[in-house]
């Protein structure tokens, strides 16, 4: 009778240790999800003037300025990848704001971040990558220096279950 | 009866450790660029110099700080000078220059300071660049030069337009 017993926890043990040895070590391309950037963000090159504004750079790809004046080109939506092992939906986390800083210190805001797909992606069946592009809204003060500012900001996507 | 219980087990364990991995994150870099707006400022005005009046031919004046004459009027007197603007902006930064004519076409007419009737014309302007950058300070010079069309029948007296042409920059 003790027997049974002894087969049965010994096997639980074995089975215990294999699966944190799971949870530790999992290749990244056996992750379920996986996003990467490929495009950063860029909203281009802006005249400061005395009133200052605002310049929105679209998902889609486009720009609109408001208050200051823009210059052609040099501008671009962010492109992440994004790579699931099979046909499921995700959804996407963007940040509320996020700051870049020119060489001598001086910042600006960038904030209303947008994505496409809206808040929730479908990986196209059966290929497993999705694009993700990400727009926002620079705000550029009254007077602001010149000079070439930059900064981070992180996407977060989660499968849905 | 033993072997049935241990199979069990062994499905549960594998089952909850299906949930992991389901979140990933990446970051990105965003930037843009503040310039200096670009700005024109005459400095000085298209002087073609002094010549004979009953000449009749052209005069040309060269696009530089100190210009060259050229055309088939040979007697030219006094000082020549090429239009002369300063362009400030963006250091380094490239920019297009182009110079239109009063009325959008040529010939521009030069009157008379007395005698209205009387008229010199102008007949090209030529800039020292269309495509043009800023120096390393944010400051550039220009010129513009010229072509002056004379038909012999001009009197003596000083021939002038204020507002003979325009020139535009930008980035």
């Amino acid at each position: 009778m003790r027997r049974p017993i002894i087969m049965i926890a010994a096997a639980l043990l074995a089975l215990g240790s294999f699966e944190s040895l799971l949870a530790q070590g999992r290749p990244p391309s056996e992750a379920a999800i996986a996003v990467s950037p490929r495009t950063p963000l860029a909203f281009g090159s802006i005249i400061r003037n005395g009133a200052g504004g605002s310049v929105s750079v679209n998902p889609d790809g486009t720009r609109s300025v408001q208050g200051v004046f823009a210059t052609a080109g040099e501008w671009s939506a962010a492109i992440f990848d994004v790579k699931v092992d099979g046909a499921k939906e995700y959804t996407i986390l963007l940040p509320s704001s996020a700051t870049l800083v020119n060489e001598r210190g001086d910042e600006m805001i960038v904030d209303a971040f947008k994505s496409l797909p809206a808040v929730q992606g479908r990986v196209r069946q059966p290929a497993g990558t999705d694009e993700l592009a990400c727009g926002a809204t620079l705000h550029v003060a009254p007077r602001q220096n010149s000079g070439t500012y930059s900064g981070t900001y992180l996407v977060v996507v989660t499968i849905l279950e | 009866m033993k072997k049935r219980v241990l199979i069990l087990t062994f499905m549960t364990v594998f089952a909850t450790t299906a949930a992991f991995a389901q979140s990933d994150s990446a970051t990105s870099s965003a930037s843009a660029s503040i310039i200096e707006g670009i700005s024109i400022l005459n400095t000085a005005g298209l002087q073609f110099g002094t010549l004979v009046a009953g000449a009749s031919g052209t005069l040309t004046i060269s696009a530089a700080a100190a210009p060259t004459r050229g055309g088939t009027i040979a007697d030219v007197y006094g000082t020549s000078v090429a239009a002369t603007f300063t362009v400030d902006g963006e250091p380094s930064r490239a920019y297009t220059l182009s110079v239109t004519p009063t009325g959008g076409t040529f010939p521009v007419a030069l009157t008379h300071s007395t005698d209205n009737t009387k008229t010199a014309s102008v007949t090209g302007l030529t800039p020292s660049c269309t495509s043009c950058a800023l120096g390393a300070g944010g400051s550039s010079t220009v010129y513009i030069g010229g072509e002056l069309t004379l038909d012999g029948s001009q009197i003596a007296g000083t021939y002038t337009n204020a507002n003979a042409f325009s020139v535009t920059v930008a980035y």
